[in-house]
């Protein structure tokens, strides 16, 4: 579609111009089709919720990013004071302090407590701040599924394109990898890979975000890429003398990068989902996620069948977010589905 | 067709239905069989005595404890050392010193055994038994080699039967026998005579068939083993039932030829003495015992009063803890230690009652002496007291000053744990040394939340200062308002050099200094004095203090070295290091004391930085590559090390500083080792407790750990179904895997 | 046919080559490698190092390693367990069957109710039960698994329980044990109910899904074929029925106690491991149908644009008789493959599941053998799992082989 309809008109625009005209002119059909579906919207307004709550309302209760030393106004402060004490709401080492006037010094409460208007969900088993929590969660939950889904896009977009291209024995040994990753018992493989290494925060986004790139993802792009590598733009881009790589990042990638995309948002869900189960038996290094809270929650014994629902504050946002974020992402993902496999498309 | 499949459906809801209606058991039921029913955490891994024997989980010694007797063993709440299959044990008259006597150059023990003890299979329990078990088991297992047997089954064989202390077992008649020692040494104790004993007819053969194979010992189906104890499995009794049903739960049955039952205890009477007494058949006993601090004595009668005990398994806490709370099982044999929500969760239900207890371990953390400035650099076995290990002392000493364990233990950790400052647990009260302390521990956050902290920063600062340390930007702290300005970059001191000084001769200073240490032997008390700045030596003989300007001398009141600093370059700045501690899913506890201990350390300008790491790798790199700055992890010692410490030379003595060993800090003290192998060598108990309180002082101001806090244990039964004679004891009812032969039924 | 069967066999073949080549270099390259954790367990004394350096072949160099490594797995012999000293293999034996009974009806169930509900929601596109249906088992779906285990517990045994009076659901382990205090089943114990179990449900199955296909191939009249399958189910549960209750070896008796009566057959031991089932069926159940039951609309939305059915409604046949016999048969076919593969991946979900309920299957055995430094029970168990998944893989193929129409290989 690119090089064909640009051809003509080289003299007029630069070809960056058209292409940035195309990708916006697709991503507007895209969004169009995309309002059509009801579940994907519904799942990008919570998406939308959670992205402002972790990236909007934190950092103003926590105050602004800490200017460096070297800087001449304010340098070595917060760019704007916080609405949050870090003694009492630091999601790790807060404490359940109240200012005393009359002794003029902190003091302790009980913990953990329902909540309240200091704690709007309450504390917890350590009488840190839930809410403060949560958000931190948030944040740590979007990095590490976004992180994780780049990663898959990256290598599921070049191994798709690369066996397309080439075909033969690269192609049969990348589609047999990939059957073997769609078996691969993912949660079981990550519980043992914790038992020999040290799982921390980012080696888990690139194991995800590496199992996610190997398996299905590259089957589908394959396929894809198969109906993009026929089109006679290919053969033109090959005959004015493309090499293999001009012409698989070139011209193959860009037609297959929208589908992965849907593919990236099943990847975020298994990332968010895979993490919070590993925290929740304590397998990864991590200072606080949502699975930790829950994980914290039980091992202080307020997770059992007779108190669970008495100490409902202590699991219950952190288990409706982890439900909630990952069904959302996923409902984006069948949004994306419907526009992108047209045979799901309405009549 | 559509309502067909509905239909299915809903048959299939209804067949559930029907099912738990059916099958459901009311609450509270009466037990028609006395069965007394525990929980337990985990499976069992085995039931064969000879694999447990060599290393057990605390699930299979709860189960199989009860088929096994020994010579001796300790009364449950004092933790007396008292006669079980001996017939007294055999101390020399008057004393409590075991009647060694010197033979051919071993150091030989005669013990008498009880008459009309028998095997749950009807045989006596005789001479032959003990010595199949102490000696001619593993010899046939080495091929006649005794000590290759030992090693060849190992663990707790080598720990009890230890060769290089225990020559021989012989047999002098039936109920007689003979331990040949090649020395003195406290485990005898502990091990040789605590070891279990196992029935010769039903072992020899099968230790026959297997020599030198441990696999096909350990392999070997053993639920039919005869049992001396209270209990075996339905196998051995031959009674309906199966002893291990995989994954799901494990049946111990009554002993109908156990010896003990219908015996009335007396822990410590009147007369200071421990009793024992039965009508039918007549049996009666008694020993003079020590008086000591502990909880009420206890006076019970011997069971069991159940048929079976039962013990279910869980897969986690949470299920088990419902399980106690919903009246399924009648006592949680959780040796963790309850969490605050696990008793807010007792609380629920009135019928549930609790207890808690001290249990004997401790969690602490420690730094490696290997690396400067934590201790005396790279460790040398010829050399192995270096001269600048008063910077070091001094740096732990500040780190100790820093830490607030009674805050943390009574707020954060809403008192699940108790702060311990010695390295003897309190639980072991007879040698515990309650007048041990920790620098500072006097300025907590508990009592004074406003100036707790500066004071414990100002004093930490000046040790530090004391031998030589400097800082880019010190730390601050303003003791009146109790404002605290953290600090950075602590630079290392340099040492200038050093003079022997004689008893109250002034030593000339050389310039440049700006502190002086000073080091006499252990045991001496000295005064270091430099103008009006003077220092007084702490338990391990060290003292230190900052130069006053100006000064040109300073006097040392006792002979000893003399150290002098100077401030260190911006070269000798410590690099920030990591400090690792289990994680908080690993242990929340502890990640949130570690939490706190680093942020403490970063106030006073120590670059530390906190590693949450999982067991696993803490544990590979502190035993096993030693590669490590700060560590934190605790030890659980168990009630068989209630009595003399021994465990004390493992950790702390320079022999065991190589890789794989406990001393993994790399302590090396030649006074404290000498100490330490002198308390083992000590036959007299008064004279080694001596030794003991001496060494939990100088250790808790050498600080190779720097102790934290110990956990409470807290039991957990059902007071509407089962009560006990007594409840309080070190490590709990769960200590004693839920005194099954004690226990009643209501 | 035979020849599509043989090529997918050697790419079978080929496929678990590969898996446990990677699972080989994935363990090779981890920091330390595994056989380090082996070597440096803190309990081992030196010469025992030694020895297990010598045992494990460590001191060979790796392509030595890697053909012992493929041949130990050929001939079975897959390793000691640390903690349980026990071969690995026998351990797997004995989880196995808990695991596969509590799955196989858990997702058996999950994907009759996800085909139901797919067919209905694809039929009624567009419609409020759609959205409802999707954003409910989407939910469910993605919900966060032992908070949902947690939440049924706390409705099903302990608020019941307080309403009731009765305990109507266990909430842990998988059989009660006061019941089976006096049963003594043999070395295997409880796996020989286990056994007795899947052989009855799979003989079951067979049998249903045969005598379905026979009926539908040779009776054409709806009612009288309804009155056939009616009866021929109710005669085989029937005679299971007599089975379990009067054919020894499965309706034998043991003692037990008196509040059971004395004496406890085979049967009713069955019927408490089904009792214990009950709710982590129905967590399973939760979670899994919602796949099932996309899956099923999106097969059944491609379906029904197909041609023939749009020639069987212009026929003029009745919605019901185009949606239930036309389209839905059809687009049932992804969902069986679906189904073989989520059976293989059943001990990969288990995890959670098994551990919330005391249910010591694979998944807990996994978990466990992790938490205590097993490896070689972790990774026996994991490739037990892959190569599990890969033979499924196979019969799903085989199955949509048989079953497409449409589909001829050459």
């Amino acid at each position: 579609m690119a090089t064909a309809t640009t051809a003509p008109q080289r003299q007029f625009d630069p070809i960056w111009r058209v292409r940035a005209r195309l990708l916006r002119r697709g991503a507007l059909e895209s969004w169009a089709m995309f309002r059509e579906s009801k579940i994907g919207l519904t799942g990008l307004a919570v998406i939308a919720i959670f992205f402002v709550a972790g990236f909007v309302i934190h950092p103003v209760l926590w105050g602004g990013p800490t200017l460096p030393e070297w800087f001449p106004i304010a340098g070595g402060q917060k760019l704007w004071a916080p609405l949050w004490d870090g003694k009492i709401y630091d999601p790790i080492l807060g404490r359940p302090l109240v200012w005393s006037e009359e002794h003029e010094t902190y003091i302790f409460t009980d913990f953990p407590a329902p909540p309240s208007l200091r704690h709007w969900l309450g504390t917890d088993p350590y009488g840190r701040d839930i809410l403060s929590q949560i958000l931190h969660g948030i944040q740590a939950a979007f990095v590490l599924g976004i992180f994780a889904a780049l990663i898959t896009v990256f290598i599921g977009t070049t191994i798709g394109a690369i066996a397309a291209y080439y075909g033969g024995f690269v192609d049969t040994f990348f589609m047999r990898l990939a059957d073997i990753i769609l078996l691969f018992p993912l949660i079981a493989f990550l519980i043992v890979l914790s038992g020999l290494m040290q799982m921390d925060f980012w080696s888990l986004a690139i194991v995800l975000g590496i199992y996610g790139g190997f398996g299905s993802i590259t089957i589908v792009l394959k396929s894809q890429a198969l109906a993009i590598k026929v089109k006679p733009y290919i053969e033109a881009a090959r005959v004015a003398g493309g090499g293999h790589g001009h012409i698989i990042f070139r011209h193959i990638i860009p037609n297959i990068l929208p589908l992965s995309f849907l593919y990236m948002m099943f990847t975020v869900t298994s990332a968010i989902f895979s993490e919070a189960v590993l925290s929740f038996f304590g397998l990864v290094d991590i200072k606080m996620s949502w699975g930790l809270m829950i994980n914290i929650t039980r091992d202080a014994g307020y997770l059992g069948a007779t108190n669970m629902m008495q100490f409902w504050w202590l699991w219950m946002p952190a288990g409706l977010c982890i439900t909630f974020l990952c069904a959302a992402f996923y409902l984006v993902g069948r949004g994306l589905d419907e526009i992108v496999n047209p045979r799901l498309r309405a009549r | 067709m559509f309502k067909v499949r509905w239909l299915a459906f809903g048959l299939l809801v209804a067949f559930v239905v029907a099912l738990a209606s059916t099958t459901a058991s009311e609450v509270g039921q009466a037990q028609g069989e006395r069965i007394y029913r525990m929980g337990m955490l985990s499976d069992l891994r085995t039931t064969n005595t000879m694999r447990v024997t060599r290393t057990a989980t605390v699930w299979e010694s709860y189960v199989l404890g009860p088929r096994h007797c020994s010579l001796f063993t300790q009364t449950p709440t004092r933790f007396y050392y008292v006669p079980s299959l001996a017939a007294a044990v055999p101390f020399r008259p008057g004393t409590a010193e075991l009647d060694l006597k010197s033979e051919a150059g071993l150091l030989t023990l005669t013990v008498d055994l009880k008459r009309g003890v028998k095997w749950s299979d009807g045989s006596d329990v005789t001479a032959d038994d003990v010595v199949f078990s102490a000696f001619e088991a593993p010899t046939i297992f080495g091929g006649g080699d005794f000590a290759k047997g030992v090693t060849a089954l190992g663990g707790g064989w080598t720990f009890s039967l230890d060769p290089s202390v225990l020559a021989k077992v012989e047999k002098l008649d039936s109920h007689k026998v003979k331990y040949s020692f090649k020395g003195f040494s406290l485990r005898i104790q502990f091990a040789a005579l605590f070891h279990a004993i196992f029935q010769k007819k039903y072992w020899e053969p099968r230790f026959r068939d297997s020599v030198g194979n441990r696999e096909k010992l350990e392999g070997l189906t053993a639920d039919d083993e005869p049992a001396c104890g209270w209990a075996a499995f339905p196998e051995s009794l031959r009674v309906a039932g199966k002893g291990w049903e995989r994954g799901a739960f494990a049946t111990n049955v009554a002993n109908p030829n156990y010896f003990w039952k219908g015996i009335r205890v007396d822990e410590r009477n009147a007369a200071g003495k421990y009793t024992e007494s039965r009508a039918t058949p007549p049996h009666s006993y008694e020993q003079d015992v020590p008086a000591a601090a502990g909880p009420e004595l206890a006076r019970y009668e011997i069971g069991p009063f159940v048929d079976r005990a039962a013990y279910r398994i869980f897969g986690d806490t949470a299920s088990a803890v419902a399980a106690l709370v919903r009246g399924d099982i009648e006592l949680l044999l959780n040796p963790l230690g309850a969490d605050p929500g696990i008793r807010a969760q007792y609380r629920t239900e009135p019928r549930v009652r609790t207890a808690d207890n001290k249990s004997h371990g401790m969690f602490y953390m420690a730094m490696n002496f290997r690396r400067k400035p934590f201790g005396s650099g790279p460790l040398q076995r010829d050399a192995r007291f270096r001269d600048d290990d008063i910077i070091g002392s001094r740096f732990r000493s500040s780190v100790n000053c820093l830490v607030d364990r009674q805050f943390v233990t009574e707020t954060l950790f809403q008192r699940v744990a108790f702060p311990l400052f010695s390295v003897v647990s309190p639980a072991n009260s007879f040698w515990f040394n309650d007048k041990v302390t920790a620098p500072c521990a006097e300025f907590t956050e508990l009592t004074d939340p406003r100036g707790a902290r500066a004071k414990k920063l100002d004093a930490a600062v000046k040790i530090l200062q004391s031998v030589g340390f400097t800082w880019v930007r010190p730390p601050r702290a303003d003791v009146a308002t109790g404002a605290v300005t953290a600090g950075e970059g602590l630079i290392n001191p340099v040492i200038l050099g050093s003079a022997d000084a004689a008893a109250g001769a002034a030593v000339a200073v050389p310039a440049g200094t700006i502190a002086v240490g000073a080091k006499v032997p252990l045991g001496t008390r000295a005064t270091l004095t430099a103008g009006a700045a003077t220092a007084e030596s702490d338990g391990a003989g060290k003292m230190s203090l900052a130069l006053p300007t100006g000064t040109a001398s300073v006097t040392l009141s006792a002979a000893g070295k003399v150290y002098f600093y100077r401030a260190g370059a911006a070269a000798d700045r410590v690099p920030t290091f990591n400090f690792i501690y289990p994680n908080s899913a690993y242990d929340p506890r502890r990640a949130l004391f570690g939490v706190q201990v680093e942020k403490w350390a970063n106030q006073a300008g120590i670059p530390v930085r906190g590693v949450p790491t999982g067991f696993n790798v803490i544990v590979t790199k502190i035993f096993d590559e030693q590669d490590f700055d700060w560590w934190s992890l605790g030890w659980s010692l168990g009630t068989a090390a209630l009595g003399a410490p021994t465990y004390l030379k493992d950790f702390y003595h320079t022999e065991f500083t190589n890789v794989g060993d406990d001393n993994a800090q790399g302590y090396s003290n030649p006074e404290v080792d000498k100490l330490l192998d002198a308390f083992l060598a000590e036959r007299d108990l008064s004279k080694a407790r001596a030794i003991v309180l001496q060494l939990q002082e100088v250790l808790a101001v050498d600080a190779p750990y720097l102790t934290w806090f110990d956990t409470v244990i807290v039991d957990a039964w059902r007071d509407d179904r089962v009560v006990f004679p007594f409840t309080e004891r070190t490590n709990g009812l769960v200590g004693m895997a839920g005194a099954p032969a004690l226990v009643r039924l209501r | 046919m035979r020849r599509y069967l043989f090529k997918r066999l050697v790419q079978i073949v080929v496929t678990l080559y590969l898996y446990l080549t990677l699972v080989f270099f994935i363990l090779q390259a981890m920091p330390g490698d595994y056989s380090q954790i082996y070597i440096d367990n803190p309990q081992l004394t030196r010469e025992a190092r030694e020895q297990l350096i010598r045992d494990l072949g460590l001191d060979k160099p790796i392509e030595e390693q890697y053909f012992t490594y493929l041949r130990n797995f050929v001939i079975g012999q897959w390793g000691m367990s640390f903690a349980h000293g026990r071969p690995v293999w026998d351990i797997i034996v004995e989880r196995f069957p808990r695991t596969a009974l509590l799955f196989i009806t858990a997702t058996l169930i999950a994907f009759y109710l996800g085909f139901l509900l797919g067919k209905l929601i694809a039929w009624r596109r567009g419609r409020m039960i759609e959205y409802t249906s999707t954003v409910v088992g989407i939910t469910f779906y993605t919900a966060f698994t032992p908070m949902l285990a947690l939440l049924l517990v706390w409705i099903f045994a302990i608020q019941l329980t307080d309403w009731t009076g009765l305990k109507l659901f266990p909430i842990a382990n998988f059989l009660d044990m006061d019941k089976w205090q006096l049963v003594n089943l043999g070395p295997h114990g409880s796996n020989v109910i286990f056994g007795y179990m899947l052989a009855t449900l799979g003989a079951l199955a067979a049998f249903i899904f045969a005598y379905w296909w026979l009926c539908h191939r040779f009776i054409h009249r709806p009612g009288v074929r309804f009155g056939a399958l009616l009866g021929g189910y109710a005669a085989v549960f029937l005679l299971a029925g007599y089975l379990w209750v009067a054919v020894e070896p499965l309706a034998q008796c043991w003692p037990a106690f008196q509040k059971y009566g004395g004496r406890i057959c085979n049967w009713q031991l069955a019927v408490d491991i089904l009792h214990h089932m009950i709710l982590p069926v129905t967590v399973v159940t939760l979670i899994s149908f919602g796949g099932t039951m996309l899956l099923m609309r999106n097969s059944m939305l491609e379906t029904i644009r197909e041609d023939y059915i749009m020639a069987a409604k212009a026929k003029g046949l009745s919605e019901k008789t185009v949606r239930d016999d036309h389209a839905a048969r059809n687009a049932l076919l992804p969902v069986v493959t679906s189904f073989v593969l989520s059976l293989a991946l059943a001990i990969d979900g288990g995890i959670i599941t098994e551990t919330l309920f005391s249910w010591p299957g694979m998944g807990l055995t996994l978990l466990n053998s992790v938490q205590e430094q097993d490896f070689p029970l972790a990774i026996a168990a994991l490739v037990f799992t892959g190569v599990f998944a890969l033979i499924a893989h196979l019969v799903a193929d085989i199955l949509y082989a048989y079953l497409d129409p449409r589909i001829r290989y050459e």
